[in-house]
């Protein structure tokens, strides 16, 4: 956003959906379940992705970087394939269905990793911006608007074309280019918060502007934190996705979605399943990451000015 | 509107230029890998491999590079292009109405898809409709616009081929550019058949570009859409006889012009982002399609030269967002 | 383009929307020829910068050699209608320009325009090398050159037909400057640029009066398109006429579509893994050898190149003049064996790093990626990086190249100087590898008057590295083509796209 100033545009807020009044008991009803439904959702993707990450090593026989050259492109199961290979292999003979838990561990570390980060870089800046307002405020913010002039996509390509590849070099990429998230949006709720009258109340009794941030702040702010963190390990999964496709994302003896897609789409009219079960994973994932956000965000607080998803 | 605004917002675009060009700049210092030697031919000697890096600008002072280098960038000149053997300069201008033809019609598209969706949704609400339409809207926002991408050439181009997956338009067509945007040639040319292809080519890939952010708007129109069928005076109104339909379309163009301003002004450095990948994947002659391999190749004029022309256009579209919302908004002008 | 019944149809906005039917309908695209070409066509200045045999395509579509080369890598008179060397030392040599060839600009092929393009490569690198040895050029008459040079050089007349061969018009490039010149070239050759994109896309047009008969396509389109699975994409829906490169698993099925047919044809590159003598452990021939050992050569071709590839164990390919069948046998124990007696085992693997490209030539990190589970069965920990080829020579000038990196290697002269010689000799700056053994043996190929001892001291000497280790070839590239069925075109195995060389049933 590059109008910093004062907060004051009308973000558009999702639909208080059902808090409106003249809605009928049977809208309510239905809302009401469908934003259960999401949350329900959300963390069900959310589990099943952490334990197939956790459990990778033991879901299943193969070494995903085992080539069988032998038992190239064969078929998942449910196409004639043999038991041993249950998602079928890819043109090297290597397991899809390891390959495709193995990138979970990958996506899990980038998700879990640069979230993390991205956080603690950029709650810190949102917080002090938009306590303290004025000269440091725009400070920050113009260093906030002009990183973000460059458009993410390039400036992830060219931190990884700088740093050489890597799952760390991955995050640090991620974190590098995402933190104005973080930083944007918490300002934003400072600049509301700050007028409450706990506040008030804290500065009234002389508390020093760090140990309200740290004391009457934060823990309010920790809702919305939530809820950030969840949409940005979306985020992270996919751009971690986008740099291994182009060959800029993790090593190359990592399997990852983003890799593995590329590598599918070679093979794509005679093998489809190698393109598309990463593909499938990946997007399952990101949809399950986001789902939890927004779940999240109407169950914590309708109320909540967050930005609509971005 | 107030100067102060003005200024301030021009201000900030050259602060956004300035340091833009710093890491442009750190860039080219930073990537392993003796860049003198990388533009170096095969079988150069030293003395040639110093000359170059004179040429470049790699040898001296690190302050006295960097004056160079804004001096340079500011006049245009990035040098040579390694794998191109031309002016970077001039690749890069040439190629640019393509991108920018694109991220239009992704713009446009979007715009014009989420506000239709939006209305839509909120008309037929409590149907299956509006279902479906949620549910894209979650597929939008969360998959990356490089999948949409790769999903689009396999149904539309591999499988059931309906459109066109690379280039600008069918080779069949001659013609030597005169804007560079082929939609307003092919207008200006008078050539039907021509236009025809430009639009069937830009289909899959701004549709590709457009959905994360056809998504937001969607959800940004559908919600103050919401608002408002529940508020009194609309069911006055709807007591009146007037047209569900009418005022909801009303509603949503006047309400969501705001708020689709500030976003699309967010939203547009991520879409043109999205034009790097896009690009690559349905061969499209512009700058996205460069970026890659100017990366790989270590490109060093050509990268600079791209992503400051990125960031260039990413800043004025921002800036005249600004001016679009202060003028929309009177609020914000005086400040 | 006059009002043709398609030009008609295309006026009316059908055609262009792709409409299946219509397109099959209409696909006759009688008079031209649309060529999916997988590298990027940055430059039209035919001299300069390093390349590799099918990227020519397009410059020999334009301008002309100054020598013709067959099929079977013969070569013929073509610009040059004779020479022959005038001294015993083979250091003069007297030249013959064709009468009645012009440019495209009309003007006259001359002996001027011969010598002004023998004389810019003479500091046009990186191929100077080459042309540098010529010390001195003289025109006795019109359509005459005499040539003097400093030493014998027995590929000179090759390099004729081969990388940067190309002949120039004098006065047209001398008036437009190279930078203009590269964007709107002017040659002698079948066709005549319409169009250029530089990165994307070349037009050309027939030259009417080109000296060996207009070309029967008229118009030929040569459309960048890098991403392999694009070019499968433009091949099936009829929008390109020929491509080369598909993705190999897609081969056979594209090749049985009605109206499609693929061609498997073996090219002269050679893929090889160059050694480096700056790693520790390669100082032992034990370790090199077991490095070789350990490739399963008919596996790799076999089921990650799916039959694109002909298993290699020298650096001379069938069709090279100095090919011999020699073969060094895939040998896991006896690679096991090399490695105990270097020091190394599955407990205590020869840990290295390997440079490979990705998707610069079919399969080319996959097929490194199955030969380093080959080694990790023998006890050799490889890791790969991934390169570009510009990064590849980056690398060899600097030294600072991995123990191993994989390379392709494009001779169509079929002169072993061209693939042994330089690979290999310690004074050029192609090699990787360096010992004083290497010379003497390889120096011969460039210095023996006698061609026979010549071919012979060429054979030696590929037998020579080979069994040394210095190097380590793997296969010969056979490329995937398809085309419209009713294209008439024998692809070359030189493995250039010639449009001059189509045309339509």
């Amino acid at each position: 956003m590059n109008t910093s100033e004062g907060g004051s545009a009308p973000l558009p807020t999702p639909p208080p959906e059902g808090c409106a009044g003249k809605a009928s008991a049977r809208t309510d009803a239905s809302l009401l379940k469908r934003r259960n439904a999401k949350l329900v959702g959300g963390v069900v993707i959310g589990l099943v992705l952490c334990l197939a990450a956790v459990l990778a090593p033991w879901l299943t026989p193969h070494d995903p970087n085992r080539q069988d050259l032998s038992a190239i492109r064969r078929p998942p199961v449910w196409m004639g394939g043999a038991g041993d290979h249950p998602l079928g292999t890819d043109s090297l003979g290597r397991d899809l269905l390891s390959r495709l838990l193995w990138s979970s561990r990958v996506a899990v570390m980038v998700a879990v990793g640069a979230t993390l980060c991205a956080a603690v870089i950029g709650t810190p800046v949102g917080l002090v911006s938009g306590y303290f307002r004025g000269r440091v405020d725009t400070v920050l913010m113009r260093v906030v608007d002009v990183w973000m002039s460059i458009p993410a996509v390039l400036l992830a390509i060219a931190l990884m074309a700088v740093l050489g590849v890597g799952l760390l070099k991955v995050i640090l990429a991620i974190v590098l280019v995402d933190w104005t998230r973080f930083a944007r949006v918490i300002r934003g709720e400072v600049l509301a918060l700050r007028e409450r009258e706990f506040v008030e109340a804290s500065r009234a009794i002389g508390l020093g502007p760090f140990r309200i941030m740290a004391e009457e702040l934060l823990p309010n702010l920790v809702p919305l934190l939530i809820v950030l963190a969840s949409l940005e390990m979306a985020i992270a999964v996919g751009v971690e996705a986008l740099l291994s496709f182009v060959g800029l994302g993790v090593e190359a003896a990592v399997p990852s979605w983003g890799s593995m897609i590329a590598e599918g789409r070679g093979y794509l009219l005679v093998g489809w399943w190698g393109m598309t079960l990463p593909m499938l994973a990946l997007v399952v994932t990101v949809v399950g990451f986001n789902l939890l956000g927004e779940g999240l965000r109407e169950r914590l607080d309708p109320r909540l000015r967050t930005e609509a998803a971005r | 509107m107030s100067v102060r605004y003005l200024l301030g917002r021009v201000g900030l675009a050259l602060l956004s230029l300035w340091g833009v060009t710093v890491l442009a700049f750190v860039v080219l210092r930073v990537i392993p890998g003796d860049p003198a030697l990388l533009m170096a031919p095969v079988g150069a000697s030293q003395a040639d491999i110093a000359e170059i890096r004179a040429q470049f600008g790699l040898s001296g002072p690190i302050w006295l590079q960097y004056v160079a280098w804004v001096w340079g960038t500011v006049r245009g000149r990035f040098g040579k292009s390694l794998w191109l053997q031309q002016d970077a300069i001039r690749v890069i201008l040439e190629r640019l109405p393509a991108t920018l033809e694109l991220a239009l019609a992704a713009l446009v598209l979007a715009v014009a898809g989420g506000i239709l969706l939006g209305v839509l949704s909120v008309l037929w609400r409590r149907t299956w409709f509006e279902s479906a339409t949620l549910g894209v809207g979650t597929l939008g926002l969360s998959i990356p616009n490089f999948i949409w991408g790769l999903l689009f050439i396999v149904f539309f181009g591999a499988l059931l081929r309906w459109l066109p997956i690379s280039g600008r338009i069918a080779p069949d067509f001659d013609m030597a550019p005169l804007t560079g945007f082929l939609l307003v040639d092919t207008l200006l040319r008078r050539d039907p058949g021509a236009f025809a292809s430009v639009t069937a080519h830009l289909i899959l890939p701004a549709a590709a570009l457009a959905l994360p952010l056809l998504a937001v708007v969607f959800r940004a129109v559908r919600s103050d859409l919401l608002t408002a069928v529940n508020e009194e005076y609309v069911v006055m109104e709807r007591m009146k006889g007037l047209g569900e339909l009418r005022i909801i379309f009303w509603r949503a163009l006047k309400n969501a012009l705001i708020p689709t301003t500030t976003l699309v002004g967010v939203q547009f450095g991520f879409l043109i982002g999205g034009t790097v990948l896009i690009e690559a994947i349905f061969s499209w002659p512009g700058i996205g399609q460069l970026t890659l391999a100017a990366f790989q190749y270590r490109d060093f004029p050509l990268i600079q030269g791209i992503v400051v022309v990125y960031a260039v256009t990413v800043i004025l579209t921002n800036f005249l967002v600004d001016l679009g919302y202060a003028f929309l908004n009177p609020k914000v002008r005086y400040a | 383009m006059g009002m043709t019944r398609r030009g008609f149809l295309v006026n009316a906005g059908t055609t262009s929307l792709v409409l299946p039917w219509a397109r099959l309908a209409w696909a006759q695209k009688k008079t031209s020829v649309t060529i999916a070409f997988p590298e990027a066509i940055t430059s039209m200045d035919p001299q300069p910068g390093s390349r590799n045999v099918p990227r020519e395509s397009f410059y020999q579509a334009v301008f002309d050699r100054y020598l013709g080369q067959d099929r079977q890598l013969k070569f013929q008179g073509g610009i040059v209608e004779a020479w022959q060397y005038t001294n015993p030392e083979k250091t003069a040599m007297d030249m013959k320009v064709r009468q009645g060839i012009s440019f495209h600009d009309g003007s006259a092929l001359t002996a001027e325009d011969v010598a002004f393009s023998l004389n810019r490569m003479r500091t046009t690198a990186p191929y100077s090398v080459v042309y540098k040895n010529i010390t001195s050029i003289e025109m006795p008459d019109r359509f005459s050159l005499r040539l003097k040079f400093g030493a014998y050089d027995p590929a000179f007349t090759k390099w004729l037909g081969f990388l940067a061969g190309f002949v120039l018009p004098k006065a047209a490039f001398e008036k437009a400057g190279a930078e203009e010149f590269a964007k709107n070239p002017v040659g002698s050759g079948p066709y005549k640029v319409v169009r250029f994109v530089p990165g994307s896309l070349l037009v050309l047009e027939a030259f009417d009066k080109y000296w060996k008969g207009a070309p029967p396509i008229k118009r030929a389109i040569f459309k960048v398109v890098g991403d392999p699975t694009a070019r499968l994409s433009e091949i099936l829906s009829g929008d390109s006429d020929i491509t080369l490169e598909v993705p190999v698993e897609e081969f056979n099925r594209l090749a049985a579509q009605p109206g499609l047919k693929g061609v498997k044809q073996p090219v002269t590159d050679v893929a090889a893994l160059f050694v480096s003598p700056r790693f520790e452990p390669f100082q032992k021939e034990e370790a090199r050898l077991a490095v070789h050992h350990a490739i399963d050569k008919k596996t790799l071709v076999d089921k990650v190149l799916l039959g694109f590839g002909i298993p290699l164990s020298t650096t001379e390919a069938p069709l090279y003049e100095a090919y011999t069948d020699f073969s060094f046998p895939y040998n896991p124990d006896r690679a096991r064996d090399l490695l105990g007696k270097a020091g190394y085992s599955k407990s205590n693997p020869l840990r290295l790093k390997a440079m490979t490209t990705k998707g610069a030539k079919t399969k080319d990190f996959e097929v490194m990626t199955a030969i380093t589970q080959m080694w990790k069965d023998v006890g050799i920990e490889a890791e790969l990086e991934i390169i570009t080829i510009p990064q590849f020579f980056q690398h060899r000038s600097a030294k600072t190249i991995a123990p191993l990196a994989l390379y392709f290697w494009s001779n169509s002269t079929g002169d072993p100087i061209n693939s042994v010689g330089h690979m290999t000799r310690n004074k050029g700056p192609f090699k990787v590898w360096e010992s004083p053994d290497v010379d003497p043996k390889v120096d011969p190929i460039f210095m023996e008057t006698d061609e026979r001892k010549r071919i012979g001291a060429a054979k030696e000497a590929a037998r020579y590295v080979i069994e040394r280790g210095y190097i380590i070839p793997l296969y010969q590239v056979v490329m995937p083509v398809i085309m419209k069925k009713d294209l008439v075109y024998e692809p070359y195995s030189q493995g250039f796209v010639l449009p001059q060389d189509m045309s339509w049933t």
